[in-house]
């Protein structure tokens, strides 16, 4: 676990950075937290950690207001994508790097998500399923994701 | 066993053929299918599949192998709506409620036979491509996942998922 915490800090510059990259006055964007287990592989996820301080269970996104998305996790892993919304439900494509139980590797996923309104002027609930396809040490892994939680439009 | 699957499959398109109508108000297909059932492991199967002129679709899928003494089996079948998104035609997506039996059997040499059923609901996602269209004639490539709320473990956010890669041929009534 102890060699998870500085994957999650490059994890973190990445997302800052793309963040500051993109993000403009006119298109501000928003951020979001969830929470959920991944799946690794073993046949379904494992129980969301009580209280929730394993970092494994979370994930950040930045995204902008035309739908480009920077998502950070340990699993799946780190990725970009386009999101395309239709009322409350955004669905979403893209690759990146796919964190699995043998390694490092590439991956695509699909994703659906759910987005209450605003409450507090700014804040939502959210909900995501992500599935990724994965090559990670000459073998496919499929790792996958049901997380909820908050986004807050910056 | 690829064979007996190949014969199902050219057996529904012969069907479908032998029925076809003139007016495109109803698309049937079958085609095969690789199962990853949460152990990064791809199972063979087949797809089924009957879809109406507003892209509403009924989809069976299964699975099952033999070893030793065990048999082992699962079949989903999905409600599947169009759910328009994307700016490209050919690219389409889909969700919908899943009914999945998971079926297990032993079969003893020697005592008494057993054999279990375990259903679950769930909802899916869908993501597919039109590889190819002719007159009737239509080729569909898809990524469907099925995600499964596991028992009361649920309240701790453990879910059970099906990914189902399906290589699919169709005939438009």
């Amino acid at each position: 676990m102890k060699r998870c915490f500085p994957l999650m800090l490059m994890l973190i510059y990445f997302l800052v950075a793309a963040a500051t990259m993109t993000s403009t006055i006119a298109n501000a964007g928003t951020i979001t937290a969830l929470i959920g287990p991944p799946s690794l592989g073993q046949g379904g996820s494992n129980p969301l950690s009580i209280p929730p301080t394993n970092i494994i269970d979370w994930q950040a996104s930045y995204r902008t207001d035309e739908g480009r998305e920077w998502m950070v996790s340990v699993i799946p892993g780190l990725y970009y994508g386009q999101r395309w919304t239709k009322e409350r439900f955004s669905l979403g494509v893209g690759g990146g790097i796919v964190i699995g139980t043998n390694g490092v590797g590439f991956g695509v996923y699909q994703s659906l998500g759910y987005m209450t309104e605003a409450f507090w002027e700014k804040y939502h609930f959210e909900a995501e399923y992500r599935q990724v396809i994965g090559y990670v040490d000459k073998a496919a892994e499929f790792p996958y994701s049901f997380r909820i939680g908050i986004s807050y439009d910056l | 066993m690829r064979l007996r699957f190949l014969a199902v499959n050219a057996l529904v398109l012969v069907f479908v053929s032998l029925w076809s109508k003139p007016v495109k108000a109803l698309e049937l297909r079958a085609g095969q299918s690789w199962f990853e059932q949460g152990d990064y492991l791809l199972e063979p199967g087949i797809t089924l599949g009957a879809e109406d002129a507003e892209h509403r679709s009924v989809r069976f899928e299964f699975t099952g192998k033999t070893f030793g003494n065990f048999t082992q089996a699962t079949g989903i079948l999905s409600l599947n709506l169009p759910f328009k998104i994307f700016p490209w035609e050919s690219v389409y997506t889909s969700y919908g409620l899943s009914l999945m039996d998971e079926y297990t059997a032993y079969n003893s040499p020697h005592g008494k036979d057993e054999s279990i059923h375990s259903m679950n609901l769930g909802l899916n996602l869908g993501l597919g491509w039109k590889v190819w269209q002719g007159e009737n004639w239509i080729a569909k490539l898809e990524w469907n996942s099925h995600i499964f709320a596991a028992g009361l473990a649920f309240v701790y956010m453990t879910t059970a998922r099906k990914t189902v890669f399906t290589a699919a041929v169709g005939y438009q009534l």
